[in-house]
């Protein structure tokens, strides 16, 4: 060890450009966009078709998810893939390999490949001697009525704004003042530019606030109401104050340009900025009603939210407290606790309700024979029909050949019953007709096929008994089959399948 | 305190909205109404928690997005247990990699403590998730006891080795998708009952096997299973 050569105490001159002040600040604003950099990186390896500027699209997402935050309501994931695989449908049509680069390219920016955790970076105080890491994420999911919800980071809003490590409110300062100057030299082009620079921060600009509002509806201690809040409330408030009143100075100079302006190609740059600035007008008109809106926000989440119970600390860490320990059990032991855990996941199970098909197929089918299960197990995405049955082809063409009879006047139920031929025919029939009967009205999935069927089936009570020992038991019914030719085969077999057999 | 009658009715219709999976609050629907109702009166929220309670039920929570997150008292008539599930079918190595896959979602779910606290939902992948669940695995101590050395009784057999000794993945006949005794298998089935349960949603957008996990998984880990497991482990340790 030889600690004088790295004395700098004689030579105060020399100064290190990494303990520069604005170091830090530039850092950040690189390393902001290295995300996007790596998912274009790895995409070789993920057979993303080099036709598709992922760059483009990883900013279009990025754009889309910040305005749609700065408006009225977030955008769904779904509809972000979508929108990303249109702009990339664009680029090759291929639709499959576009839908593939939208979402290579999300789940980059998610980033998937460290389960989604935020992005880490090690910065390297050399002022301090100490390394410290700068964790950031750009976009993230939140649960929301139809799924999904796309919620772009403050770090997502400065790439959106450029990379500009600055604050919001500086950078649309900064945008008016240049505007102004342009607009006095008749600079026009440049103007329109800017002006439309302006409008991505004022987005910008009402963005973040929505984030705040956001989390405050969730919880109100995510941010600080005391002081920090208020004041960027005060500030947005003297901010829109002072916008559109210079909003309405440009816009009066300008449009009184137009009119005595003679130069087509002036007039036409005046025109576009005429209408940027009426767009930005509305994004400031909106921020007011926000920032008016905020407190209201604010005092209805506490009321809220004074009265919630925490249930329990929720100091846990399940991978390393939970996980691995259980893992490391033997299987005696580890059953248990997996199971105590899965038991609460996975506990609540609603009873089917009975409704008249349901009871009386379950009533009066004989017992099942157990044997071993050699079923094809359904797919988990289609769960509402784990025990649903679906019946061949030609059991739904019988069936429906049999409810044709009642095509031209009505049939009484036992008489279609005695028409099939086997025990499937039979309970489709009787299925399909008790269906029209009573309609179940469970699962809203299942309604199409349903009303399709009942549309074609009808059922009235006749007072007569219905005795098909083995197979149903009690009142008979009157059926009605109105000929369709909306209603394919395909239509019964679909509500068939609908049927809780 | 006297509760009118109609609340009570009220209360109920509320816990009838939370047994539904696929009911959801939206400003001004009929749940939606008895939600904000339940988030901003204590005297009903008291009504909803003591007629769910009658039925073995416990309320978690009522995220506004999410609706009345229940879940069951043991030995309610609407409990289930994991045994139970695939008909009373399941085998105890297939429980148990159920067992873990739960917890294996839990898990890459909630990377920290704090992710329990926070409202970021994550997107699960099938493959991806059973490869998070084999990478811990390898992260292990290796057993000490020699007890993965194979011909060791199933009473001696690490929970982790059931996992790493199922396969992964196991084609299907002629069709996508893995075939029962895999365990992709075991995860997809899971990720279907959580679907079932509204603890998740299929993402079909992002992928034909992935699936998004709700806030309402979050309040289960977070509120029940957690600290259920925790007592069951101090038992077991």
């Amino acid at each position: 060890m030889q600690p004088e050569l790295f004395d700098v105490a004689d030579a105060p001159e020399l100064r290190s450009p990494v303990a520069d002040a604005s170091m830090r600040a530039r850092w950040r604003a690189l390393i902001l966009t290295d995300p996007v950099a790596r998912l274009v990186r790895n995409a070789a390896h993920a057979d993303v078709h080099e036709a598709y500027d992922l760059r483009q699209l990883a900013l279009a997402a990025i754009d889309i998810a910040v305005a749609s935050l700065g408006f009225a309501r977030p955008v769904t994931l779904a509809e972000l893939v979508d929108e990303i695989a249109g702009l990339a449908a664009l680029m090759r049509p291929d639709p499959a390999a576009a839908l593939d680069a939208a979402r290579w390219v999300i789940k980059g920016l998610l980033n998937d490949t460290d389960n989604q955790s935020a992005f880490v970076y090690p910065f390297a105080d050399t002022a301090r001697g100490t390394s410290e890491e700068f964790a950031f994420k750009l976009l993230q999911l939140q649960d929301g009525p139809d799924g999904a919800v796309v919620l772009a980071s403050p770090q997502a809003v400065m790439v959106y704004l450029n990379g500009l490590d600055l604050d919001v409110d500086d950078a649309e300062a900064a945008f008016s003042v240049v505007l102004q100057r342009q607009l006095r030299d008749r600079r026009f082009e440049a103007a329109g530019r800017t002006a439309t620079q302006a409008e991505r921060v004022s987005v910008a600009m009402s963005a973040s606030l929505a984030d705040v509002l956001d989390a405050t509806r969730r919880d109100v201690r995510a941010f600080d109401w005391v002081t920090d809040v208020p004041s960027r409330l005060e500030r947005a408030r003297e901010h829109v104050e002072a916008r559109i009143a210079a909003d309405a100075e440009v816009l009066n100079h300008v449009a009184a340009g137009i009119d005595t302006e003679t130069d087509a190609a002036v007039r036409r740059a005046s025109g576009d900025l005429v209408d940027t600035l009426r767009r930005i007008r509305q994004v400031h008109l909106d921020l007011a009603e926000r920032v008016a809106g905020a407190r209201g926000v604010f005092l209805q989440a506490q009321l809220s939210q004074v009265f919630a119970r925490r249930i329990q600390l929720r100091l846990l860490n399940i991978e390393a407290e939970l996980f691995q320990p259980v893992l490391q059990l033997t299987q005696p032991r580890a059953q248990p606790v997996a199971e105590a855990f899965g038991d609460r996941i996975l506990g609540l199970r609603v009873p089917r309700l009975l409704h008249l098909d349901g009871l009386t197929d379950m009533l009066l089918t004989p017992p099942r024979v157990t044997g071993p299960a050699e079923a094809e197990p359904e797919l988990p995405g289609e769960t509402e029909g784990a025990d649903l049955q679906s019946y061949p082809p030609a059991v739904v063409a019988a069936a429906t050949r049999i409810l044709r009879r009642a095509e031209d006047r009505p049939v009484p139920l036992s008489a279609l019953l005695a028409e099939a031929g086997d025990a499937d025919e039979r309970e489709l029939v009787l299925l399909s007709a008790l269906w029209a009967y009573a309609p179940d009205g469970t699962g809203d999935e299942e309604d199409d096929g349903l009303t399709a069927l009942t549309a074609g089936v009808a059922a009235e009570r006749t007072g007569a008994l219905l005795d098909h020992p083995g197979v149903v038991w009690g009142d008979d019914l009157m059926v009605t089959y109105r000929r369709d030719e909306r209603l394919a085969e395909g239509a019964l077999a679909e509500a068939a399948e609908g049927t809780e057999a | 305190m006297t509760v009118p009658i109609e609340d009570v009715w009220a209360a109920a219709e509320l816990v009838a909205f939370g047994l539904r999976p696929g009911a959801r609050p939206t400003e001004g629907n009929p749940y939606g109404l008895l939600l904000e109702r339940y988030r901003t009166s204590t005297a009903f929220r008291d009504a909803v928690d003591t007629v769910a309670g009658g039925l073995g039920l416990v309320v978690l929570g009522a995220p506004p997005r999410t609706g009345l997150v229940l879940t069951t008292q043991p030995g309610s008539v609407f409990a289930v247990r994991m045994a139970d599930l695939r008909g009373g079918n399941l085998g105890a190595d297939d429980k148990l990699v159920a067992g873990l896959a739960v917890l294996g979602i839990a898990a890459y779910a909630f990377p920290t403590d704090a992710d329990l606290d926070a409202t970021e939902v994550k997107i699960v992948e099938v493959a991806a998730l059973d490869r998070f669940i084999r990478d811990a695995i390898e992260r292990l101590p290796a057993a000490t006891d020699g007890s993965a050395g194979g011909s060791a009784g199933a009473e001696h057999r690490r929970a982790a080795d059931v996992y790493r000794r199922t396969a992964a993945f196991r084609p299907k006949d002629r069709q996508p998708g893995p075939a029962r005794g895999c365990t992709q298998f075991a995860v997809q089935e899971v990720l279907g009952w959580l679907v079932e349960r509204g603890a998740a949603r299929a993402m079909p957008q992002m992928g034909p096997s992935t699936y998004q996990l709700t806030d309402r998984f979050r309040l289960l880990v977070a509120d029940m299973a957690g600290g259920e497991a925790l007592s069951a482990l101090r038992a077991a340790a």
